[in-house]
This record gives structure tokens, C-alpha cells and sequence, in this order.
């Protein structure tokens, strides 16, 4: 009984951490080391925090203008969406230097981590988008997004999926 | 899956304990199921936290426990046969869906995907398949494991 009192049921639980904590018994997807952990914890963050957060802005701000304005004056979304690039292309700098500094193939060494699977989706729909990249490339995104696409997890998963982001 | 049993940090080992690595957390299917045979039925209605069921007996297992349940793990009557989770993935098109489901490609775990295509191929995903997948925000992913769903890909992956 008094598991029944601590611990009452909601009807429906939600958890954090959830393939992590109940199936990554491996350390496969976030690495035990506490300094690689911590790394890994960074980039999972970020992916939301930092380069979809970003992003999406500009993506609500051309959603979301006024249509009239926008046809009357152009400027000032062209503006606007100029202004709200600078975080953009500092995000996608910093993650180029962060490849820089990686000493293996992906963010956190030579393994897919949950790094990648999170910030590889918020690259390539910032720049499939083109939101805030302004047409820049950077040369060791590009080379590490593709290689996140060659592994054999992610085309198994893309195949399974029917994944696309231009339907 | 779980290759090889964690060794045994020195803080864990029990006095006199076997040098036998320990061997890894039984899967939440079944310690639930097990504590519910040991309550009875009744017990089985009630709510619980299987967590919190774990570090109760935890706390009781004495090293001559610990050493027999290793014993037993490592002996050729252990049984092996892992129950492979009931997982559904909801995956709305053109959405972070695809981080769960590279995450659960790259654990090795089996899933059965939900699919939907949205609405007119780029606008918001459809009302009844916002209804199905059971997240009240009506947003994708979603994750079904057994009776447990989960939102937010962030939180699915980690």
C-alpha cells in the first residue's frame, strides 16, 4: 500500500530520457566517460535550443508576415530575416569549429551519438530550408552531414520510414 | 543488446562477493510482472513505480544474494530470451521523427512505424492522426512503449 500512496498513477506518463535510460544499456548513444558525456549532452541541447531555435524564428517570421506588407514592402522581411541570420550563421560556425576540434568522424568520436541524430536533423533543415544560412556552406558540416547519411542506421531508418523533408 | 554485463564498480562490491561480473538491470517487463505474482492480483490493479520497487529490493540484498543471483545469471539454465519491447513510433512526414527513429535503428531495437503524410504534403499534420498517436499537444514524434507514451524527440532519444 504504500507503494500505492508515494507513488499515485497518472493516466498517462511521459518520460525524459527515455531510449537513453531504459535501452542504451551500451553507452552506445551517450558514451559513460564523464567528459565525452557532458559533449554529447551539449549537442543534444543545442539541436532545439540553439540551431532549431534559430531557425524556426525565421521560419515563423515568413510565416506568419503580414501577406498585404509583405507584398507592399519586401524590404522589411528581407530585413528582418537578414537580422535574424546572425545567430544562424554564429550556430553554424561554432558547430564547424566543434568539428574542427572532434577527433573522430562524428561530433563525439568516432561512434554515432545522440549528438549526432539530434543536431544532424536541425542542420539539414536549416539548410534545407534556407533559414538564416543565407547560402553559405560550410565545408565540415557538409562532409559530416553526409556521413551521418551514408551509415547504415540512418538509411535503414530513412528506408523504414519513408523519411523526406521535400515530400 | 547488452553484449556484455557491466563490471562491478568497487563502491557496488559486497563484502566477500564473487569476482563474476554483475549482470545487467532484468528488463522492466518482467520484474514488474514477477512483483505482481509475489502481491497477488490485487496488488496487480494498484498503482505502482517499478523504480521505486527496484531500489527497495536493492537495498535489501544482502553479498550472499547478490553472489547467488550472479551464479544463476552466469549458469547454463539462465534463460536468455529477451522480450522484445512493444514499441510504435507515430512519424509525421518532413519532422524531427526521423531522430527517434535513427536513435532506435542504432540501439537495435525492433518498431512498428505509425505514418502519416501531412496535410497537403507541407502544412500541419492530420486532426485524426493527432488523435491516434494520443500526445495532447498533437505533435510528432511520439513514442509508444507498451502503455507508455513519450513526446518530444529530445526526450525520446535520451
Amino acid at each position: 500500500m504504500s507503494i500505492c500512496i508515494a507513488y499515485p498513477t497518472a493516466p498517462r506518463l511521459t518520460s525524459r530520457r527515455y531510449l537513453i535510460d531504459n535501452y542504451d544499456k551500451g553507452h552506445k548513444l551517450l558514451p559513460a566517460d564523464k567528459h565525452l558525456r557532458s559533449r554529447t549532452q551539449v549537442f543534444i541541447h543545442a539541436a532545439e535550443g540553439t540551431f532549431m531555435l534559430h531557425g524556426l524564428a525565421i521560419l515563423y517570421a515568413r510565416w506568419q508576415f503580414p501577406r498585404d506588407a509583405a507584398q507592399q514592402h519586401p524590404e522589411i522581411l528581407n530585413e528582418l530575416e537578414e537580422k535574424l541570420s546572425v545567430n544562424v550563421q554564429k550556430d553554424f560556425d561554432w558547430l564547424e569549429q566543434e568539428l574542427g576540434q572532434s577527433t573522430g568522424q562524428f561530433l563525439v568520436g568516432n561512434q554515432v551519438t545522440a549528438a549526432d541524430i539530434m543536431v544532424q536533423f536541425s542542420i539539414e533543415f536549416l539548410l534545407e530550408r534556407g533559414l538564416g544560412t543565407k547560402g553559405k556552406s560550410w565545408p565540415k558540416i557538409n562532409a559530416w552531414n553526409a556521413r551521418c547519411k551514408a551509415t547504415e542506421t540512418f538509411k535503414a531508418a530513412a528506408q523504414k520510414t519513408g523519411h523526406t523533408l521535400n515530400p | 543488446m547488452q553484449p556484455h554485463p557491466p563490471a562491478i564498480h568497487p563502491s557496488e562490491r559486497g563484502a566477500g562477493s564473487s569476482a563474476l561480473p554483475r549482470p545487467p538491470a532484468p528488463i522492466l517487463k518482467y520484474r514488474v510482472a514477477s512483483k505482481h505474482r509475489e502481491l497477488g492480483s490485487f496488488a496487480s490493479k494498484l498503482p505502482y513505480d517499478a523504480r521505486a520497487i527496484d531500489d527497495r529490493q536493492k537495498s535489501r540484498r544482502t553479498p550472499a544474494m547478490t553472489r547467488l543471483s550472479n551464479l544463476a545469471y552466469h549458469s547454463k539454465y539462465h534463460d536468455t530470451r529477451k522480450a522484445m519491447p512493444d514499441i510504435t513510433l507515430f512519424f509525421l512526414q518532413a519532422s524531427r521523427a526521423i531522430r527517434p527513429a535513427w536513435a532506435l535503428q542504432e540501439l537495435g531495437l525492433d518498431y512498428q512505424i505509425e505514418f502519416s503524410e501531412r496535410q497537403d504534403k507541407v502544412k500541419a499534420a492530420p486532426p485524426e492522426f493527432k488523435q491516434k498517436s494520443g500526445n495532447p499537444l498533437g505533435k510528432f514524434p511520439t513514442l509508444k512503449d507498451g502503455d507508455l507514451l513519450v513526446h518530444e524527440s529530445g526526450a525520446i532519444v535520451e
